[in-house]
């Protein structure tokens, strides 16, 4: 007979179960915990590889030329930004259509939920400036983006002007297969959401935004550019997105291998490449790095402004220009050359993106581990409870303080009324309704009667539908415990 | 046949040329290329109907063969390819033992007298492993278990432009003229295995005269056998006959 239906057996099993339930659980749980740290090591990962046909090895020569007259483009953009004490709308669009680009704008205003701490505004209104770069030879069905945005103060002049830079020299070459979109965003993620919305006509944020006049095809891959200083000495390139989604593996791929090419000191979550994996420092390092990017993922919030991007479906890295405290620094012009590089194997793409990895972790900018290799140690967290629904189940089924004799319990399968599972099941199910509606909606009455701002209003109430789910547990698990009683007797 | 258009591919700097070699000296796709069969329609069904003939009534003349029992046939394939297929097209293959019979069909039928199969691919020699019909002479850049590699990439584009064992046989062929004499033992000659890396194969047992002794424009330059006859032929004159038969000359004068 099987495992599971010859009745001596299974006593066996479940009693084996139920004897060492709390040993096999800390078990799991350690295994999973190890698991999971020792996907940091480095002979456990794999070296990152380009898996995509169409961005095969072949490099080309990258030769752009002007990066002074970029940096040039961009203290304009600077002065301009100040004079206007905003996105210098007129401008951009001058200076774009200068470049043989399709200039178009696009405005937007977003209530926002919560009024800003810093400025006391209910309303943040902002415009879009983009230029599209029509393929010269191409059918516009395809498109890539190249976005800067336009932020505040002395921040990111020097990634627009590389960006106009690149829109110039771009638009001399004829081997573009795709439409290229310069994309210049104001109010960083709200301007980036309205432009991709309008661009996907959708509306999921219930934003005002104005149609866009000009399109391009369907967006293939994006990259965002943060460049705040004339030199830098690393690249950094972030790519966790909105509810921690990442970008296909082979747009780091193609990252790293451009960073070798050209030879610029690449950094992921801000840390370097350290050569030694065996030592203790650089296991640590490894780890830092790795837990770096699970926490980022697991905040959910978009950590550049390609985060939007990448549910539509499109694959898009945010690359960082960092200026430290190194001896080597890298021009303008070499920033150039790399996004340069990238877009012309961009360009390549036959297809989106997917031969490569869509769930992975990166301790390291030239390793890897794949969702198949970190599942499993989430698999073991989950099998704790398993372990333990299947231990409470097998006690509701044969409490161990009435047992009269060994045949007789396995005769007595009293399974649980229907009511005493259903208590606690919608009992649940409203708590959670409570916490989803009730912060938002009694937020202004809160704020009416209590002397709260609406962000700790808000806070306050969820703590308060917690604190009142408190109870809940002891009350349900007497209620069943009564419940059995009755069935017992 | 050519089933993707590289030359006037969107992402070509230079528009409607393929070069040979980065310096640009020799355009392969000149105004001399006729291509025939293009994109998708170049199939392994295509190809094997217009090797044995078996075409629709509707198919133009510059997509059939027209050859006949004194014709020479040059068959040059290149692409992807491995021990005993090539590759078309990304979804079909053509496997070495349909391409020899449908030699056999051909020889069948006598649509050639002579023919001569050239293949540059990876494990290009098991392509001719298997033919067994008469008067085919076949060349392949590599053998089975070798890889055939390309010649040199071009950074301006992005990609290798040709093949080794393709450049170093264009390379020999470009200084043949039509009253050369060189023979097939010299066109086995081209590129060993210090050029191409890989080895290249031939075979000529199929063949029924001496490789020595055969010509390299039996099969390339367009030389056409021009046959002398001592015979003297009638040929009526064509404008006679027409004033014979039709009135409508009369209504003209």
């Amino acid at each position: 007979m099987g495992l599971l239906s010859d009745p001596n057996r299974r006593r066996a099993l479940i009693s084996l179960l139920t004897r060492l339930n709390a040993p096999i659980c800390v078990l799991c749980y350690f295994a999973g915990v190890c698991w999971f740290m020792g996907l940091a090591f480095e002979p456990f990962t794999l070296r990152t590889y380009m898996s995509e046909n169409a961005m095969g090895s072949t490099m080309v020569e990258e030769r752009f030329p002007s990066g002074e007259r970029a940096l040039a483009t961009g203290r304009e953009f600077a002065a301009h930004k100040k004079k206007v004490g905003g996105m210098p709308v007129d401008w951009l669009v001058k200076t774009m259509q200068a470049r043989g680009l399709e200039v178009f704008t696009q405005s937007f205003s977003r209530t926002l939920p919560f009024p800003d701490e810093n400025k006391e505004r209910y309303i943040v209104k902002g415009t879009n400036v983009y230029g599209i770069l029509r393929a010269p030879r191409a059918p516009r069905t395809e498109a890539l983006v190249l976005s800067a945005p336009c932020s505040p103060g002395d921040n990111n002049n020097q990634a627009v002007g590389l960006l106009l830079g690149l829109a110039h020299y771009f638009r001399s070459q004829i081997f573009w297969a795709k439409d290229i979109i310069f994309l210049v965003n104001e109010h960083d993620l709200i301007g980036m959401q309205a432009w991709l919305e309008s661009y996907h006509h959708t509306n999921t944020t219930g934003m005002d935004w104005s149609p866009l006049q000009g399109r391009g095809g369907s967006i293939q891959a994006a990259l965002s550019l943060e460049l705040s200083s004339d030199v830098i000495t690393s690249f950094d390139i972030v790519l966790e997105g909105l509810n921690g989604q990442l970008p296909n593996l082979d747009l780091a791929n193609l990252f790293y291998a451009f960073c070798q090419k050209i030879g610029v000191l690449c950094t992921i979550q801000g840390k370097l490449q350290r050569n030694d994996w065996d030592s203790v420092s650089g296991y640590s390092h490894a780890v830092q790095t790795m837990m770096l990017m699970v926490m980022k993922q697991a905040s959910g919030r978009p950590w550049g402004d390609h985060g939007l991007f990448l549910r539509y479906h499109i694959e898009a890295a945010t690359v960082k220009g960092i200026n430290s405290f190194r001896q080597y620094k890298t021009d303008v012009t070499t920033v150039g050359r790399l996004l340069e590089g990238i877009f012309r194997k961009l360009n390549n793409l036959l297809e989106r993106l997917h031969q490569s990895y869509f769930f992975y972790l990166m301790p390291s900018l030239s390793h890897f581990v794949s969702i198949g290799y970190y599942m499993p140690a989430f698999g073991l967290l989950a099998v704790i409870l398993l372990l333990r629904a299947l231990d409470l189940w097998v006690q509701f089924a044969n409490p161990p303080a009435v047992t009269a004799d060994g045949v007789a319990d396995i005769e007595r399968q009293s399974s649980p009324g229907v009511l005493s599972v259903l208590t606690p099941l919608v009992i649940s199910h409203l708590t959670g309704a409570a916490l989803y509606f009730l912060p938002t909606r009694f937020q202004e009455t809160a704020v009416e009667h209590f002397p709260v701002s609406e962000t700790e209003a808000v806070v306050l109430t969820a703590i308060a539908v917690y604190t009142a789910g408190l109870a809940l547990p002891h009350n349900t698990h007497r209620y069943l415990l009564t419940q059995l009683l009755i069935y017992d007797s | 046949m050519l089933a993707d258009d590289m030359a006037c591919n969107h992402r070509n700097p230079k528009p409607a040329t393929v070069f040979s070699h980065k310096n640009m000296e020799l355009n392969v796709y000149g105004d001399d290329v006729e291509v025939d069969y293009r994109g998708y329609e170049v199939t392994v069904e295509n190809f094997l109907r217009v090797l044995t003939g078996r075409l629709p009534p509707s198919t133009p003349r510059s997509k059939r063969l027209l050859s006949d029992d004194r014709s020479n046939i040059l068959i040059y394939l290149t692409g992807h390819g491995g021990n005993g297929f090539l590759k078309f097209q990304d979804s079909e293959e053509i496997s070495n033992v349909e391409l020899a019979d449908a030699f056999e069909q051909m020889w069948q039928k006598r649509r050639y007298n002579e023919l001569l199969f050239i293949i540059d691919t990876c494990q290009g020699a098991s392509m001719y492993e298997r033919f067994y019909s008469p008067n085919i002479m076949a060349l392949a850049s590599s053998q089975v278990g070798e890889d055939s590699l390309s010649h040199q990439p071009d950074l301006a584009i992005g990609v290798h432009l040709m093949d080794r064992y393709t450049f170093y046989l264009l390379e020999f062929l470009e200084d043949i003229h039509p009253a050369s004499k060189a023979n097939m033992n010299d066109l086995f000659k081209v590129c060993p295995r210090s050029q191409c890396v890989s080895t290249p194969g031939h075979r000529t047992d199929l063949f029924q005269r001496d490789p020595g002794s055969v010509l390299i424009t039996d099969f390339f330059g367009s030389v056409r056998k021009v046959e002398i006859t001592t015979e003297a032929v009638n040929l009526t004159d064509p404008i006679k006959q027409v004033e014979e038969s039709s009135p409508i000359q009369n209504i003209l004068d």
